[in-house]
């Protein structure tokens, strides 16, 4: 007689048992924290003062540096990981919504704002699987490889005049080498996980990550050769007289490069039209094929980590950063929201467009991005040349251009809302609205 | 003493794993070390203060240089592994070829006349833009003729072989 | 001869018999697309032989889904098998029930009711709207673009509440059965397939701004996956590839059945208008067109529509007279053929279907050769194959 025996699952590590721990009695802790969340708040707040201050005065001047810095790198992991979360849930929502669905819907009380959490929960819950063939140790390393460098770029990214952890006169560099270094956790991913797909997806990334990053940096540097300083505080304080003063309305080329700059940005963070490393109709999953549970999850918040890099980048390099549009009012809060908005964006490129193919997105770099980004470097750089008290009549044609293009945003950004509330207002009576062409016979 | 440990920190990683490369076998896994190494390397620019040229390291070395070389070195097949094990007689050679290098390099090392404390050298970005098109434009100049010959000869040598239907139709290209 | 090779010898692909590339090799790859993959549309299995992003070779393998319809078709009656042949085409159940019921017809020398000839028509066409409605929305997920398959398939799920209220199913339907329709519509039917009309026309042509003009949908499939006319014909493509390939071929106009003469429509072909005649694209338009075409018809026969019986007086238990028949409708994937062979009893001696997917496949060997890894995608997906007929 045949008889069926239930495997035995032999589960491995340490990270299990915490998981079993944290899902057993986690709730409790958790409804306790909560419960005493101010006490504990304040006490911390009272005992991290006092330790602050016994330390700096009596055992070394410089320590409490250190701990203002460990306080604000814990600050920036914790706000990098609201954006990934906050991010995903934002994707699953917006896709909805361009889908005419409702979307995660269930967990949390107002639209399903704890899908991310539950879902992370049972990522975590999951078996770590690596493939029989895989090279072990790289399988294990890439999906750290990705993750770290994406949220160590938040330790140049400036949120305000002070608001920034170090700030560096190289700042900006600093930003771009570690986004370039994620590249190597990608291929390391494609490679080591020993399968066909994931190795085609490690060689698309690594073709379009390397060839994106130089557009993407010299369309930066046109920002950089107008304000002249690497340092990401510098940039935005450049920008502080408001709307008109941003970086993107002082020159053509600025205005241009801001755009280029963000294409080169979607290909480098494998967005949609650019997601080919993971394009799952050609490639099933690209470069996280055999990858699950946990390690899966970070590359996923990778993504959306370095998502909100790169928009960021763009708002501090041509959206004025955290300067509001009118002077004066500057605020984290603005550098947030555009950036958060840049991210909006990103989505919805990536439910609208079709993806690219890999000649197509070689082409369009090499034939037509990589020269206009230098066109526009050379041509940033000659504006610089002659936008200053020595050419009087360059100056008034130069704010008139500063003006024109200032204007243009404003319209770009009226269409904006105008489209937005459009869309809003008729939203039960779309059917058909968006024909423009009509296929013949109909 | 932290400045200390900072510095082990990224230089006991660069020599082990300079010497890592030499011993895996995986030439894959070779590259990964060399990367390993490029980043501590650079980490080590970053305590000394020089900023600008670490991030470079990281930025061209890592970002650039070390995935294309991973790209080349990912699609070349496995097999290829147990041919790396050179035979007696290289082994012989390879060894005096390292050993007269390694010397070499330990009697420059020893005659160089280390300077204590900070010294005055360009640092900042503008500064070294200065440097670069003022007192070493020639050798800058110089540099950058060697790599667009070098991109002349790569493109020459992945120039097209197999003729392939381009989306454009009538044109050929190859990918 | 590596592996590879000998399998190509052996599959004895006749445009490249024995042909063993001279070049010098670089490194190349044998890649396993299938039989579970994102864009096989099901479990097809196609062998790519790959150089970098480069498909040299594909080949399809199939029979993973293969379930005998044509072996259980001799042991089952004739109005039993009316169920397998939803199997078939799963996307297009209305018009395989409609073929086998004509093939069936034709041998018996059943008159079918006016009344059951317009309703075969109402749903085969609506049926075609669905199907189609499914490939184009396919197709844009195969080419990266998540949205209109959502939008398609919203379509799609109005036809198949029409269907629902008509027969109760909403895949395999067995509505149209030998000597008519199994039942006559119910109540306020014929205005909700009205307003479904109505309401699908302008969303048709929100596709084309959508994803036909789309600039990067235009670049991934104009000029990709070329079958020309004479290709397309030498491989029996028929439906929307064949008329993609500028071949104004149409059962439904060529050698109507089901009264489709009466009715006033037009066959579109692909004229290249993105890129060469018989791309991807333009099969991906001829089915957008298409489907307009269907609307049209649709209308005609709701008008003409009168009361009437809508089955035949046919026994419980059909007995067709010995002899042979071979049959063929135009499905949405192209000609579906029924080969009959009845010794006078109540199930076939032999049945042979013609499935139009398995011709539509054959052909990809042929076109994907020295083409990119995602054009196989765009190649395969425009030819919309449905494994279920396929494998049969």
């Amino acid at each position: 007689m045949l008889v069926l025996e239930r495997p035995k699952v032999e589960y491995r590590g340490w990270s299990l048992t915490i998981v079993r721990l944290a899902t057993k009695w986690g709730p409790w802790a958790l409804a306790l924290l909560l419960r005493f969340a101010w006490v504990i708040f304040f006490a911390v707040l009272v005992v991290l003062t006092a330790f602050v201050w016994i330390v700096g005065r009596f055992i070394n001047p410089l320590l409490p540096w250190f701990l203002r810095d460990i306080v604000v790198v814990v600050g920036l992991l914790a706000f990098a990981c609201i954006v990934a979360i906050i991010g995903i849930w934002a994707e699953r929502k917006v896709s909805a919504r361009i889908q005419s669905r409702l979307g995660p819907m269930r967990s949390g009380a107002w639209h399903g704002w704890a899908q991310s959490l539950a879902d992370g929960l049972k990522f975590v819950q999951k078996e770590d699987l690596i493939p029989h063939s895989a090279d072990q140790p790289l399988f294990r390393l890439a999906p750290y490889v990705t993750l770290v460098p994406a949220f160590c770029a938040y330790l140049a990214i400036p949120f305000g005049a002070s608001w920034v952890f170090r700030d560096s006169d190289v700042g900006l560099l600093f930003v771009l080498a570690l986004l370039a270094i994620e590249v190597l956790g990608v291929i390391m991913a494609g490679w080591a996980s020993n399968s066909k797909w994931s190795l085609y997806g490690a060689m698309r990334a690594a073709c379009q990550l390397v060839s994106y990053e130089i557009p993407m940096g010299l369309s930066l540097l046109v920002g950089v050769a107008a304000v002249g300083s690497l340092s990401l505080i510098d940039l935005g304080r450049a920008q502080e007289r408001g709307w008109f003063s941003w970086l993107i309305f002082q020159d053509p080329f600025l205005f241009v490069a801001f755009f280029t700059y963000y294409i080169a940005s979607l290909a480098s963070c494998k967005r949609s039209p650019f997601d080919l490393p993971e394009g799952e109709s050609e490639l099933v999953a690209g470069f996280h094929t055999e990858y699950s549970g946990f390690r899966f999850v970070m590359f996923f918040f990778a993504e959306y980590v370095a998502m909100f890099a790169v928009s960021a980048l763009a708002t501090i390099i041509f959206l004025g950063g955290w300067n509001a549009p009118v002077a004066g009012w500057s605020s984290p809060w603005w550098f947030v929201i555009k950036s958060a908005f840049l991210v909006w964006v990103q989505m919805w490129f990536r439910w609208t467009l079709p993806r690219i193919r890999i000649d197509q997105v070689m082409h369009a770099c090499v034939k037509y991005l990589l020269p206009l980004t230098l066109l526009l470097f050379l041509g940033g750089s000659a504006w610089q040349l002659y936008d200053n008290p020595a050419h009087p009549a360059f100056t008034v044609f130069a704010n008139i251009v500063r003006a024109v293009l200032g204007l243009i945003g404003l319209g770009l950004v009226g269409l904006y809302v105008f489209g937005a509330g459009y869309g809003y207002y008729y939203r039960q009576r779309l059917v058909g609205s968006m024909v423009r062409k009509h296929l013949p016979g109909a | 003493m932290l400045e200390k440990a900072i510095f082990l920190l990224f230089a006991v990683p660069t020599v082990v794993a300079g010497v890592a490369i030499l011993l895996s076998k995986n030439i894959v896994r070779m590259a990964f070390w060399l990367i390993a190494m490029l980043i501590a390397v650079g980490g080590l620019y970053f305590l000394m203060g020089a900023y600008f040229l670490g991030v470079i390291q990281i930025m061209v070395y890592v970002g650039g240089v070390a995935v294309l070389l991973v790209f080349g070195v990912m699609l070349t097949s496995r097999q290829l592994a147990p041919k790396l094990r050179p035979g007696p007689m290289e082994t012989v050679w390879l060894a005096a070829v390292s050993m007269a290098l390694l010397l070499g390099l330990v009697l420059s090392v020893a005659q160089v006349r280390w300077v204590q404390g900070p010294i005055a050298s360009p640092n900042s970005p503008a500064e070294i833009g200065h440097s670069v098109m003022g007192d070493f434009l020639g050798p800058f100049e110089l540099a950058s003729v060697l790599l667009l010959v070098a991109m002349l000869g790569a493109a020459y040598l992945a120039r097209p072989k197999v003729p392939v239907q381009s989306p454009e139709g009538s044109k050929e290209t190859t990918i | 001869m590596n592996e590879i090779e000998r399998h190509y010898r052996y599959q004895g692909d006749p445009l490249h018999e024995g042909e063993v590339p001279s070049d010098i090799r670089t490194e190349e790859l044998t890649l396993n697309m299938g039989p579970q993959h994102p864009s096989t549309h099901g479990v097809l299995r196609v062998l790519l032989q790959t150089d970098g992003e480069l498909v040299l070779k594909a080949t399809p393998y199939v029979g993973y889904l293969h379930r005998c319809a044509e072996k259980m078709a001799e042991q089952v009656t004739y109005r039993q098998f009316t169920l397998y042949t939803d199997r078939l085409d799963y996307l297009a159940a209305m018009n395989n029930n409609l073929g086998f019921a004509l093939a069936a017809e034709k041998l018996g020398a059943i008159e079918v009711p006016a009344r059951a000839q317009y309703l075969r028509v109402i749903f085969a066409e609506l049926n075609r709207i669905a199907s189609h409605l499914v490939a184009t929305g396919c197709y844009g997920l195969d080419m990266g673009a998540f949205t209109p398959f959502v939008y398609c398939f919203r379509e799609r799920e109005y036809v198949l509440d029409l269907f629902e209220a008509a027969c109760g199913a909403r895949l395999t339907y067995s509505y149209i059965t030998i000597g008519g329709v199994r039942e006559d519509l119910p109540e306020g039917w014929i205005g909700r397939c009205r307003e479904f009309l109505d309401y699908l026309e302008p969303k048709i042509t929100e596709y084309n701004n959508l994803l036909s003009y789309n600039h990067i949908f235009i670049n991934r499939t104009a000029r990709v996956g070329v079958c020309p006319p004479d290709l397309a014909l030498a491989y029996g493509l028929t439906g929307p590839c064949l008329r993609g390939s500028g071949v104004p071929w149409d059962l439904r106009k060529a050698m109507p059945y089901c009264r489709y003469d009466e009715f006033d429509f037009e066959v579109p072909v692909g004229r290249g208008e993105q890129g060469t005649v018989g791309d991807s694209w333009d099969r991906y338009f001829v089915r957008l067109l298409e489907m307009i075409q269907s609307v049209r018809i649709i209308r005609q026969a709701l008008d003409k529509l009168a009361d009437g019986p809508v089955q035949a007086k046919v026994p419980r238990l059909v007995k067709l007279p010995a002899g042979e028949i071979y049959y063929e409708v135009e499905n949405p994937r192209g000609q579906l053929g029924f080969h009959l062979v009845s010794e006078g009893g109540t199930s076939p001696y032999r049945l042979k279907i013609r499935g139009p997917s398995f011709c539509n496949l054959s052909i990809l060997p042929a076109v994907a050769r020295n083409c990119l890894l995602a054009d196989i995608a765009a190649l395969l997906g425009s030819l919309d194959i449905v494994m279920g007929e396929v494998d049969r």
